[in-house]
């Protein structure tokens, strides 16, 4: 869990390839639209550049089947493996922005 | 067991206004639920491990998706291909229905690695079974198991919240669902039990004990609105084929009637039984240890086979070679129909298994081999099975799985009463249940020991209510006719001269 995550930072931030990140919703739920604007928030307050692709499983439940993801909202970092998963609305960012390997920002 | 009880129970059933029902196609079950699980609806089957809660789960959608009926399988608990190995070890080949799209099977374990940040919800598996359910036209699902899925949620008020939100779904969309969880005890509920057992419109309660070396599982229906069900505990096999239910409270309700008197085997047996056994009957051959009765029962054997009928011998006595050997010395030959295939023999230690196994053993070489007549010897070894309540059961599920298919049932019992007492006969109170009863006993004649015959009863029958004499010879029983012996005090000199059919022994029904 902790070499994982260590992992994930080395290669999340400094890494060739950019992560491959995918954020599950469902349709307009308040949980869901609390999770983009975190998501949003967290790219505005990063450095670098963050991709990230949207999932609605109302129109697309195949992607989340693959990526077993059940609840929602859930933020996917498909690549690089092993898969990181971290479910939830995103509303702590400093967590988000540590799992996913981003530095803090300096103020 | 009153008869009216019966008949209020028996409704023609085009006179049941029930809701609408979908059939589980599981063996037992929907005859306890009298026609399946409500339809549209949701169902709970609450249990602990191993109680075969996932398995009523699986062999819903499988017997569903064999039907043409689409059904997803949502399984938190195990994967997908483990799933599939062990319907494989059932007998159920689930591939075929996956790629046919009768068969969808979505699995997912909430991981250790899940990083949880936030609220979140359920919403995302309801958009997943409604796209998938939508997709494939899929009407019946299966969620194995609800506590697993809803442990992701810390507080038991948004578990309710979310086990609310499914149900709801599932409610308006009419789907017909199995919704299981886990309950080891009462007081091992997860919190949102109650709420689940309240949403559900049926309630299926599973359990397992192990007694002895032997697990039996135990099936009960808990509630079901809008339906009468089964309410009793239902005894529960896991087997080859699925799970097995055996409904006892439709005991007494297709029973054929007593058909033609058939040969004992001896001429002079038969006029003292008044014509013979009835076909479609059941007969109980008691007295003590080496009385004869085994060899009664091959005398049967012998001739019915003879006449090429089939016969199914179950032995909890020896060994079909022992018992083979054992009549050779008499000149009962059973060789030959073992080797035409009329005679067919079970042989197993009562201790061996539970009295389900025992009975599903049974049951199966019933279905399998159709026998006209089934012998047992002795049914007082199924009290060596566990529970007297066990060997009861056994015996009576027998005789009504007998009577049922008109298979004649003689039944050897092994008794140590002198007294003629209906209770003592059997051992396990079901000589009432039994059309004729023979009694054999020894009978002290100062220079030697004979034998006796007596028919205590015999339904329909204008049968001898007289000690007869007989002997075990080189060639077989032979009848020395009545016994005139007054003067010894172990035989009852009460012996009625009413014909039993009409008039049953009043010492009967005590």
């Amino acid at each position: 869990m902790t070499l994982d995550k260590d992992k994930a930072g080395q290669e999340g931030a400094s890494g060739s390839h950019p992560p491959h990140l995918i954020l599950f919703v469902v349709g307009d739920e308040p949980n869901s639209r609390q999770a983009r604007q975190n998501m949003e928030h967290l790219r505005e307050i990063i450095e670098e550049s963050v991709e990230y692709e949207v999932i609605d499983v109302l129109e697309n439940f195949q992607t989340a089947l693959d990526h077993d993801i059940l609840a929602t909202p859930a933020l996917v970092r498909a690549r690089p493996a092993p898969q990181l998963t971290i479910l939830g609305n995103l509303s702590d960012t400093k967590r988000v922005m540590a799992l996913l390997g981003y530095k803090e920002p300096a103020q | 067991m009153s008869q009216h009880a019966d008949t209020k129970h028996f409704i023609p059933t085009d006179q049941i206004r029930s809701i609408p029902k979908v059939l589980t196609h599981i063996h037992g079950l929907d005859q306890i639920l009298e026609g399946g699980l409500p339809e549209g609806r949701i169902t709970a089957v609450v249990g602990g491990p191993g109680s075969g809660k996932t398995l009523i789960g699986l062999e819903f959608a499988y017997r569903s998706a064999l039907a043409g009926e689409p059904c997803l399988l949502v399984s938190f608990e195990e994967r997908a291909s483990e799933l599939r190995r062990n319907a494989l070890a059932i007998g159920w080949d689930l591939k075929p229905l996956e790629d046919a799209g009768k068969l969808f099977l979505i699995d997912s374990r909430p991981g250790p690695d899940v990083v949880r940040t936030g609220n979140y919800n359920l919403s995302g598996l309801l958009a997943i079974l409604n796209g998938k359910a939508e997709a494939v036209g899929a009407r019946r699902l299966v969620i194995d198991s609800m506590d697993v899925i809803l442990r992701i949620f810390e507080d038991s008020t948004l578990q309710q919240d979310q086990l609310y939100q499914l149900t709801d779904w599932l409610n308006k969309k009419a789907i017909s669902a199995i919704l299981t969880a886990r309950m080891i005890s009462d007081t091992n509920k997860f919190s949102s039990h109650r709420f689940l057992e309240f949403a559900a419109d049926c309630l299926i309660k599973m359990e397992s004990r192990v007694e002895g070396q032997i697990t039996t599982r135990r099936l009960r229906v808990v509630k079901y609105r809008g339906s009468s069900y089964g309410s009793n505990q239902y005894p529960c096999i896991i087997s080859q084929g699925g799970l097995f239910l055996l409904p006892i409270s439709t005991m007494g309700l297709n029973q054929s009637a007593l058909r033609e008197p058939i040969s004992s085997g001896r001429p002079e047996i038969d006029q003292v039984l008044g014509g013979g056994y009835r076909r479609a009957s059941s007969i109980l051959v008691t007295g003590g240890a080496g009385t004869g009765k085994t060899t009664l029962l091959s005398t049967f054997v012998e001739a019915a086979c003879r006449g090429g009928e089939k016969v199914l011998f179950i032995n909890f006595e020896e060994s079909a070679e022992a018992m083979m050997s054992a009549m050779l010395s008499i000149n009962i030959d059973l060789g030959p129909f073992f080797r035409d295939g009329t005679l067919q023999m079970i042989t197993a230690m009562p201790e061996s298994m539970g009295a389900e196994e025992h009975f599903f053993r049974a049951f199966k070489a019933i279905e399998q081999f159709s026998p006209d007549h089934i012998v047992v010897d002795a049914i007082s070894a199924t009290l060596r099975i566990g529970k007297p309540q066990a060997a009861f059961e056994y015996v009576m599920r027998l005789i009504s799985t007998c009577k049922e298919r008109g298979i004649t049932s003689l039944m050897s019992n092994q008794g140590t009463s002198r007294a003629i007492n209906m209770e003592q006969i059997s051992n396990m109170g079901i000589s009432s249940l039994v059309d004729t009863v023979l009694l054999l006993r020894y009978v002290d004649k100062y220079t030697e020991i004979g034998r006796l015959l007596l028919v205590v009863k015999s339904r329909g029958m204008a049968h001898s209510n007289q000690y007869n004499e007989f002997r075990i010879t080189d060639h077989g029983i032979s009848l020395l006719g009545p016994f005139e012996g007054d003067d010894h005090p172990g035989l009852n000199p009460k012996q009625s001269k009413r014909d039993p059919a009409t008039h049953p022994p009043s010492w009967e029904s005590r």
